[in-house]
Parts: C-alpha cells; sequence; structure tokens
C-alpha cells in the first residue's frame, strides 16, 4: 500500500492568520502560524490547552474556516480555492478523525454500510481481483483489528473504542494519504488508548500516511510525533523535536505544561505561581502567556515577541529565552549551562 | 510543600493526624459487604472501602468497572430495581436503607459531589453566586450565615469573587469547577465524591484544582473520594488507591502498591500510562 501519486501531497500552510468574524480586530487571531509543513509519512503535533487554536488549526487545514491571512496550499494548489472534482480529490486524501467519538457515526448505519459509503465516495480505491463491497469492508476492519462480524452492528452496540477503530477504517476506506486526528484517545479508557495508538502507529508505517495530531496530551505525543509545535492563546511559542521539548524546554509555558502532567513514581507537581511582575502584563500588547508565566519581567516580557530560531531544529518565542536558556521540566528552574 | 511521593507513606499518617477527628476509631465513610444487584446481575461487590476524615482515597477503574454505581451508592441514588445487601455507613449512619429524610440531611450537605462536566453540574440560569446561596438555603443555613459561609468558600477556593457575578457558560471549565468545589465547602461537605473532577479540563488547571483538593484536605479536614481513571494523578494525591475492576476492589493500598502491582488488572493500568522522556533515561 506504498503511496503511488507522483504529485506532491504535502500541505503547506504560510504566514496564516484565522480570526473569527465578530472577534475584536485588535484582539488575538484564533490562531496564526508562519508556516507549517505537512507530507505522506511525516508527522507532526499541535500540543495547547483549550482556545490555543488547536482545533482552528485542523478547519483552516481542511478548508472548513477560510482564514483571515495567509494561505493553505495542498500538493501546490489553494485549499481555498478549489472547486469540484479538485476539492473532492483533497477531502479524499486528507481524513478527519474526530475527537468525537460518539457523533462521528450515524447512529442509524451500521458500521459496515458506513465504511462501504467511505469506500464508494473515495472512487472505489485499492478495490483488489476479485472482492466485492462486502470483503472491501471486510478487509478494512480486519486492518484495524476488528472482527467482520462488526460490520452488521450499529455504533451503540459496540464499545468505545471499537467505536475510533470503526471510525479510522471508514477513514481508511477513502483511500487518505493524511490523517488528521483530533485527540484520538480522548475519553478511551487507558488500556484501550494504547491499543489506539498502536493501530494509528501500525497503518502510518503500512500505508505511509502522514499524521497531524491534535493534543493536550503529552504522552500521546511524544509516543507518536517526533516533532511537536506548542501553541498558547493562538499563536506559536515554541516547536522543536518532542524529546527535546519535554525534556529541556525553552518556552516557560512548555515547561509548564511537561510539569503539570501527572506521572507514576514522580511527586505530585503544580506549575510556578506567576511571578510578581506578571500581573502588570497587558496579554493584549505584550507576552500572552507574560500573566501566568514564573519567569515574566516587566520590561521585556511588555511587548510583543517573535518566534526566533534556537538552531536550524528549533523555535521559541519569549522575551527571557536568551537570559533563561533550557529550563528543567520538573522544577521549572532554569537549567544549569554546561 | 507536602508533596505526595509514591514511598512517602510515613508523612502522609503525621498530616491526617493533624486534623481533628470527632471519632478517631470509626472510619468517616465505611463500605462492607455490599452488594448491588439490577435484572438479576451483580454489578458491585465490594468487601471493604474506607475513607478517613481528611484522607484522598483513590478509586480507579476503567469505563463499566463500577465507579459510577459505587456513588451512587453511597449517595443513596441507586435505581428502585437495584437489590442492596450490606452496609455503607457515613459518620455512623447507615445508608442502605436510610429514609428519604436522612439521605436529605447527608446527601449534598455532608456528602457533596464534584462532577466532570463541571459547566453542566451548575444551573444554566442562575449566577454562581445564586447558585450557592439556593444551595446552601436547601441545605437550611440561615440567611445571615451564608454569606459569611460563601465567603470563607470564594477564599479558600481562591475563586475571584467577581466570578460569582457570571453564569456558566460565562465561566472557563476551571472556574465553573471552582465553583462546585466552593459550594463543597461552603456546605461544610465532610466528605467530597470527585468523579472524573478534572480529567475534562486542560492539564495545567487539573494541576491547580488537585493541588486546591489538597489545600482543603489540609485546611477544612475534607475527606475526597477520588474516582478517576488517569491513575498517576490519583497516585500523586491519594492517601490509599482502590483499583475497581468487574464490581470488585482487586487491589487496594498505598500508591506504593503501583510499584509492583499484584493484580494483571493493576499491571494493566500500570502499563498503559505512556511513559514521557526523562532527563536520566536520555541523557542527551
Amino acid at each position: 500500500m506504498t503511496p503511488t501519486e507522483t504529485f506532491d501531497a504535502r500541505f503547506v500552510a504560510t504566514d496564516l492568520e484565522v480570526r473569527y468574524h465578530g472577534s475584536d480586530p485588535k484582539g488575538h487571531p484564533a490562531f496564526a502560524i508562519d508556516r507549517l509543513e505537512l507530507q505522506p509519512g511525516h508527522s507532526l503535533a499541535l500540543v495547547g490547552e483549550s482556545g490555543s487554536g488547536k482545533t482552528t488549526a485542523i478547519r483552516t487545514l481542511l478548508g472548513l474556516v477560510r482564514p483571515t491571512r495567509g494561505t493553505v496550499t495542498w500538493a501546490g494548489r489553494s485549499v481555498a480555492a478549489m472547486r469540484g472534482a479538485e476539492l473532492r480529490t483533497f477531502r479524499t486524501a486528507v481524513q478527519l478523525i474526530p475527537q468525537d467519538v460518539d457523533g462521528a457515526l450515524d447512529p442509524r448505519q451500521t458500521i459496515g454500510s458506513a465504511i462501504a459509503e467511505g469506500w464508494r465516495a473515495g472512487g472505489r480505491k485499492g478495490l483488489r481481483p476479485s472482492e466485492d463491497q462486502t470483503a472491501v469492508v471486510r478487509r478494512l476492519l480486519d486492518e484495524v483489528g476488528l472482527p467482520a462480524s462488526v460490520a452488521a452492528r450499529h455504533p451503540h452496540e459496540v464499545s468505545g473504542g471499537q467505536r475510533q477503530r470503526a471510525i479510522i477504517a471508514r477513514a481508511l476506506a477513502v483511500g487518505p494519504r493524511i490523517l488528521l486526528l483530533d485527540e484520538p484517545t480522548s475519553g478511551l479508557d487507558a488500556t484501550v488508548a494504547v491499543r489506539i495508538l498502536e493501530l494509528i502507529e501500525r497503518l502510518r508505517g503500512e500505508r505511509g500516511l502522514g499524521t497531524l495530531l491534535i493534543s493536550h496530551d503529552l504522552g500521546v505525543v511524544s509516543r507518536l510525533c517526533p516533532r511537536t509545535v506548542v501553541l498558547y492563546r493562538g499563536e506559536v511559542v515554541e516547536s522543536g523535536p518532542t524529546a527535546r521539548l519535554l525534556l529541556r524546554p525553552r518556552h516557560p509555558y512548555t515547561a509548564a505544561l511537561r510539569r503539570s502532567v501527572p506521572e507514576l513514581g514522580v511527586p505530585f507537581r503544580v506549575p510556578l505561581l506567576p511571578s510578581g511582575s506578571a500581573a502588570a502584563i497587558n496579554p493584549m500588547v505584550g507576552c500572552r502567556y507574560g500573566p501566568r508565566c514564573a519567569y515574566a519581567l516587566a520590561g521585556p516580557c511588555s511587548t510583543r515577541q517573535e518566534l526566533t530560531g534556537v538552531d536550524e531544529a528549533a523555535t521559541v518565542r519569549c522575551a527571557r529565552a536568551g537570559d533563561l536558556g533550557a529550563i528543567d521540566p520538573l522544577s521549572e528552574a532554569p537549567l544549569l549551562r554546561t | 510543600m507536602n508533596d505526595v511521593t509514591m514511598n512517602d507513606t510515613t508523612m502522609n499518617d503525621t498530616t491526617i493526624n493533624a486534623t481533628p477527628t470527632k471519632d478517631p476509631v470509626a472510619p468517616l465513610l465505611a463500605v462492607r459487604e455490599l452488594t448491588v444487584e439490577i435484572g438479576g446481575v451483580t454489578l458491585l461487590d465490594i468487601d471493604e472501602l474506607e475513607t478517613d476524615r481528611a484522607e484522598i482515597v483513590g478509586l480507579v477503574g476503567e469505563s463499566g468497572a463500577g465507579k459510577s454505581l459505587l456513588q451512587a451508592a453511597i449517595l443513596g441514588l441507586l435505581p428502585v430495581s437495584a437489590r442492596v445487601t450490606g452496609s455503607i455507613r457515613f459518620d455512623g449512619i447507615e445508608i442502605v436503607g436510610a429514609s428519604r429524610r436522612t439521605m436529605h440531611e447527608v446527601r449534598g450537605g455532608r456528602i457533596a459531589v464534584v462532577l466532570q462536566a463541571a459547566r453542566a453540574a451548575l444551573t444554566p440560569t442562575l449566577r454562581s453566586d445564586e447558585w450557592i446561596d439556593r444551595a446552601l438555603s436547601l441545605h437550611d443555613v440561615p440567611k445571615a450565615e451564608r454569606a459569611v459561609r460563601l465567603a470563607h468558600a470564594l477564599d479558600a477556593v481562591r475563586l475571584d469573587p467577581r466570578l460569582l457575578h457570571r453564569y456558566p457558560h460565562q465561566l472557563s471549565g476551571g472556574e465553573a469547577q471552582r465553583v462546585s468545589i466552593a459550594l463543597a465547602v461552603a456546605l461544610r461537605a465532610e466528605l467530597v465524591l470527585a468523579d472524573e473532577a478534572t480529567s475534562a479540563l486542560d492539564v495545567t488547571v487539573q494541576a491547580e484544582v488537585a493541588e486546591l483538593f489538597r489545600e482543603l484536605r489540609a485546611s477544612e479536614g475534607t475527606a475526597f473520594l477520588l474516582v478517576s481513571h488517569d491513575l498517576a494523578l490519583v497516585a500523586g494525591l491519594a492517601h490509599r488507591i482502590n483499583i475497581i475492576e468487574r464490581g470488585r476492589i482487586v487491589e487496594h493500598g498505598g500508591p506504593e502498591i503501583l510499584e509492583h502491582p499484584a493484580d494483571p488488572v493493576t499491571q494493566a493500568l500500570v502499563a498503559a500510562k505512556p511513559a514521557l522522556p526523562r532527563a536520566d533515561a536520555t541523557a542527551a
């Protein structure tokens, strides 16, 4: 199942800014990013909490939200300009695995029928000799680790984990090159979530899929994605190799995020309290994280910061990045530089 | 601060004893040989589960394990078709088969509930102050005292008083959860059933709310039954942990039981927690 198309099935977002109609024109954009690239076989995570712009990012990439500024292109063509057959091709090549497992399937449709519908809508891709539709559905169910008997069931007759597998099977039926995964394991039991992550990893390898993972769960992110972009209130605050962000974050928010994750065998921790200067920082003109930051300084953090390169692989947006250096994610104290 | 570590059990004992206990011998909540049967199926079969005053006890299990049913039993809210045997004692009061009047005194007032869906737990048409005031009034707190209780509760949960004039839809998830917890404090609840109370919150907010539970335990002497599927969160907060599966407690003890879990269910839960890179593991 290696990719056969010769064209460049790549997402590129450039100089992107999304504001919602009716929002304060001087206020924060819901999501902004200078550049985002994603191609089949690669994976990237967007991490952040509620209001960080994760869902807006996905909706913009899918062309469901029109950016206020900048462009999203797929295979070199502007997503916003796509119409007709081209739009249909795009919609089959890029599949969303939504967060709401319960609402993603039609309750009146059997799972087999939902998968078959996806397969027909995607142009009956990957049909093998002597296969009929029933055989294709069975093969897709098998690929995601579900027994053939699930085809006859309705969504409410299977467990949450099985439902998520069925949703993935339906996405695969369309013949995608890229999966957008919106919190794919939230709401699932831990032991079930692990199996779903294993499935996503396997499919990515076997089918050469590109994956964009949206999650607030750093455990899921570190398992699935070698590269991570950390968002805070709609903007990128840090990006780089995931392991490095988690071991030696440079932005105080990344460090607080890492510190807040409960871990077995590690004492319970709360993020550091904001510094004395934090209250003086106006997030509308200064650092957006400033009012919550343990390292905020009234002077340098009161003006907007640009995203600056740490090296070829990483960027950070923090006025204090230079003097703080890397931060110990467990104590949130600057790591001593050797 | 008094970080609860997995090995640190001595500290837990001293801090619990630091809070005055009404009856030093009897636990605040004692579930004994409880079985709940609905439609001929035994859904709960709990030999023993206890919570002392000012103690945080964890109840961890996956969907369908019986976590919610056990809470419903503690609150006397099982469906009428349920057949119950055994005993649930709260401060000496038997809850199994208790009268409506008894439950009215216990439920909400002495045993409070903090739910996962923070905003949905509030009444959409009431401002937070009205909501808390109405609940206090329903629990027969005199009008003059309500303001005092509210002020204390706000202080205890570190809630900005301006948020009290907001309706639930104007609050963030974390703020709504603080309002819920403020009500428990204002009612002087002795036991809080926290049912996945932090799992819908952002991870940084979750840590703050979890810290609030620890503070209230220390300052108000509140006991918490922390019901969650998040083993690591519970392990970091609870003095004692119960692992529930198919209606039974399969393993219980201090958080140190997670270092060498004996039961396959606990082992699976421990193994399922995705590990984050550690500095000591990858010296990069």
